[in-house]
């Protein structure tokens, strides 16, 4: 029984570990309306950093302050792509991804372990490890939650707003499109590099095949997000526990593990479908 | 509204859970040991490797032991995911961790029962080995000054060596490194050819054909996974490939000239003896350390 | 006040405006009369902004402006597109939109809900505009055609613009909605004496609303009525019109 318990605190943990990717992805899709092909590129950024950082002995949560910074900066290039240097939005995200991985080896190399007793998951010294990582980040996700949702009704969050809408009105209140798009983007990337640093403290190492896949987890937990409501809210985080949940439902059904893909994808369709019925009834 | 239903919908997945692992724990019998396989993709080395393993122990200890094959299909995510599982329930006795992804998983998290590794190649680097910790098991480094000199018995006006294997693979680099290192010293010249994915094998492979004398790779996930396009594109091009681990596929491939390294069904099979040994002798990790396999197996293309 | 002179623009090979030389004195109203492909679009990319020329000047109240680009020009542009969307942010309701077009370089904190604006100076807004106050609180998108043209200009006039753009304003809608609007519009211009350009195919609108109408014709501006040369025109002299006779 225990272990059931401790199970569904692991698909918990990852479920809020990833909510920030899908926060993430929520910002470059659905309110500026950017395909954000970067996120995966900054989830290995902010990973890499943190272990180096952490290898450097910084503080771990200052580890986390440097991997947003640098995902923003990321999301910024990749804004600049498209907007200045008039590339497809597309190309704009896979030509960043794709240049990060070389930076990403440079920084960190292709894999590199953490020392796991000093992480964000050891600041209290009082409080045992396994109670402790899944209540620092749900402090940790809430405190950022209630963050984005309030900067999505200040000033900026209105223009950003308007500008995945139409673009033009900003013009006509001669706001820069492309500066609220590289802003858009750069805050998108760095919630995704803060997932990854998350990740890397979280799991114990770093290794640049991780953020393969990031994405999917992204788009999916969003999508899964999006059957509750369009807006930002826990809908995201339930979002991405839904998925973690799907996933792990099917790793523990133990057919033939070559069908788990497949699985996956019928038990996402079921689910979505199982949703739109309770809502009409 | 909304929100509720949607905490249902989780509740339900939730209940589907438990539900299943509840009715997949079977008790276990008296004597019976249980070990925890993770292996981190499914393609022929890795395979070749965990069967090695069950058959050794099959050998030694018969039908007492159960073995859970947990595969991570190549993603971090999944293998951290899975390792957790694993660490989890108490029911594992020992865990066999196949490749470096499923090695750390499990080490990171699991840090009193034994682990025993198999498919990396310098446990160390990777930060698998401690001192007093509890994963052993077993290298696939090869013997680099003997590959190269196999190479050249083969191959002996061999000026230009393309080195194929993927770039952020730290297995591969390590021992793309060595092979560097022992090439300039013959005064050979090395060009590396670094893939990122399986996408990119066949250009990768097409310069290095176009630019090399020989081609060699090494122990490399990515590269074992193409080697049939590899070959093929070696025979368009007439050049030698040699590849440093033996499986039985490589005998089907036209274009692999030789091929010398570690048999990774043999190794799997060092690795079981070493799982009997931690079952039924009073050792551990930390004494049986990480032991080599042999590499001097050889095949060459008749 | 605006001048254009010896504006071209072309797109590759195509030459799509052609020397264009006019002036707009403050308080004008032009109605541009030409049909598809004539450059009526393509003219007012350039005044406002988007398009620069290959050739010429373009000067707003003797201040050459042709290497502004559009963003810094939108303060003394201020355009209503023919494609309805364009004029409003579609997922913000009616209230949040005439929030945002009070919204200026110069604005205060904004916080939830905009406070550019207060929801009497909404009502109000509506109001005048004879709709319902129902739509205030409904997302733009979920408005017809008519209303969302409407309230479109109304968001467009919050501040006095200095140079106002038209472009085909009632070319999506129906006569009755188009009857509201350009009623609308033109209490408003004349009001405020607000230099205008609007741009239409329907020469009817040419003949009774504004003081001067330019008639473009591929790419160029080849006559020019004033308010005295109007009186007298018929439709056909502007434009061709729809052959009904022959559909039958």
């Amino acid at each position: 029984m225990l272990e059931i318990v401790q199970i569904l605190q692991g698909v918990l943990e990852r479920g809020l570990i990833f909510s920030v990717v899908v926060a993430g992805v929520y910002l470059a899709t659905q309110l500026i309306n950017f395909d954000n092909l970067s996120i995966e590129g900054a989830f290995g950024l902010g990973g890499a950093l943190t272990a180096l950082l952490l290898f450097y002995g910084v503080n771990p949560w200052a580890t986390l302050l440097c991997a947003i910074l640098a995902g923003v900066l990321s999301g910024v290039v990749t804004g600049y792509l498209h907007k200045n240097l008039k590339l497809n939005p597309l190309i704009s995200g896979i030509v960043m991804t794709t240049g990060l991985f070389s930076i990403l080896l440079k920084i960190a190399g292709s894999n590199m372990m953490i020392n796991q007793q000093i992480t964000i998951f050891t600041t209290f010294k009082f409080i045992p490890n396994y109670v402790q990582k899944l209540l620092i980040l749900i402090l940790l996700m809430s405190l950022l939650f209630v963050c984005i949702r309030w900067f999505l009704t200040t000033e900026i969050g209105f223009l950003l707003h308007a500008l995945g809408d139409n673009p033009q009105m900003l013009i006509n209140v001669g706001k820069r499109v492309d500066r609220y798009t590289m802003l858009g983007i750069g805050l998108s990337n760095g919630l995704a590099a803060l997932s990854g640093a998350l990740f890397v403290q979280y799991t114990g190492y770093f290794s640049i095949w991780a953020s393969v896949g990031i994405l999917i987890i992204g788009l999916a937990g969003m999508i899964l997000a999006q059957s509750i409501s369009k807006s930002f809210g826990m809908g995201l985080l339930l979002g991405s526990i839904f998925y973690q949940v799907i996933i792990t439902l099917t790793f523990e059904l133990q057919l033939d593990q070559s069908w788990n893909k497949l699985i996956t994808a019928v038990l996402i369709v079921l689910l979505i479908v199982l949703k739109g019925s309770l809502r009409k009834s | 509204m909304s929100y509720k239903s949607l905490l249902i919908i989780i509740l339900a997945g939730v209940s589907m859970m438990i539900a299943i692992t509840l009715l997949r724990n079977k008790t276990t019998k008296k004597n019976q040991y249980t070990i925890g396989i993770l292996q981190t993709a499914a393609h022929p080395a890795l395979d070749a490797t965990v069967k090695g393993f069950i058959e050794s122990l099959h050998e030694q200890l018969g039908d007492t032991v159960e073995y859970e094959i947990q595969n991570a299909q190549g993603s971090i995510t999944q293998a951290h995911a899975l390792a957790q599982k694993l660490h989890i329930q108490k029911k594992y006795d020992l865990f066999f961790a196949v490749a470096t992804p499923a090695a750390q998983a499990l080490k990171t998290q699991e840090h009193e029962r034994p682990i025993i590794i198999a498919a990396v190649t310098d446990p160390k680097t990777v930060g698998l080995i401690e001192h007093n910790g509890n994963v052993c098991g077993v290298s696939d480094m090869i013997d680099v000054p003997g590959q190269i000199e196999f190479m050249l018995s083969l191959v002996p006006d061999a000026k230009t060596v393309g080195l194929l294997y993927t770039a952020g693979e730290p297995n591969s680099q390590v021992l793309v490194d060595l092979m560097q290192q022992e090439l300039k010293a013959k005064n050979l010249t090395p060009v590396l050819c670094a893939l990122q994915s399986e996408t990119d094998a066949q250009a990768a492979m097409e310069l290095a054909c176009r630019k090399c004398d020989v081609i060699l790779a090494p122990t490399d996930n990515t590269v074992a996974s193409t080697i049939a396009l590899l070959a093929t594109i070696a025979d368009q091009y007439q050049k030698p490939l040699i590849v440093s681990w033996l499986s039985d596929d490589i005998k089907e491939h036209k274009g692999v000239l030789a091929a010398r390294g570690v048999n990774y069904f043999e190794g799997g099979k060092q690795a079981g003896t070493m799982a009997y040994q931690l079952l039924t002798q009073q050792t551990t990790a930390a004494n049986l350390g990480i032991t080599t396999i042999d590499s001097q197996n050889t095949y060459i293309k008749p | 006040m605006l001048r254009l002179e010896d504006v071209a623009v072309s797109f590759g090979k195509t030459d799509v405006l052609k020397n264009i030389n006019c002036t707009l004195e403050a308080g004008d109203f032009v109605v541009i009369v030409g049909g598809n492909g004539a450059g009526k679009s393509t003219l007012f990319d350039t005044i406002a902004g988007k398009i620069k020329p290959q050739a010429g000047k373009i000067s707003i109240n003797n201040q050459e402006v042709t290497n502004l680009d559009e963003i810094d020009r939108s303060s003394l542009v201020t355009r209503i597109f023919q494609k309805v969307d364009l004029n409003s942010i579609g997922s913000f309701s009616v209230a949040k939109n005439l929030a945002f077009a009070r919204y200026s370089r110069k604005a205060a904190r904004l916080v939830d809900g905009m406070n550019t604006i207060t929801q009497e100076e909404v009502a109000t807004i509506i109001g005048n505009l004879g709709l319902d106050a129902a739509v205030i609180d409904r997302p733009m998108k979920s408005l017809s055609g008519g209303q969302k043209q409407l309230i479109a200009f109304a968001m467009a006039t919050q501040q006095i613009p200095h140079i106002l753009l038209l472009d085909e304003p009632t070319a999506a809608l129906d006569p009755q909605a188009a009857t509201t609007l350009l009623k609308h519009a033109v209490k408003f211009i004349k009001e405020h004496k607000v230099t205008t350009i609007l741009i239409t195919h329907d020469p009817h609108i040419a003949l009774h609303v504004g003081n001067k109408i330019w008639i473009l014709e591929q790419g160029k501006i080849v006559k020019q009525f004033n308010q005295s040369e109007k009186n007298g025109l018929k439709p056909e002299d502007l434009i061709g019109q729809i052959d009904y006779k022959s559909l039958l």
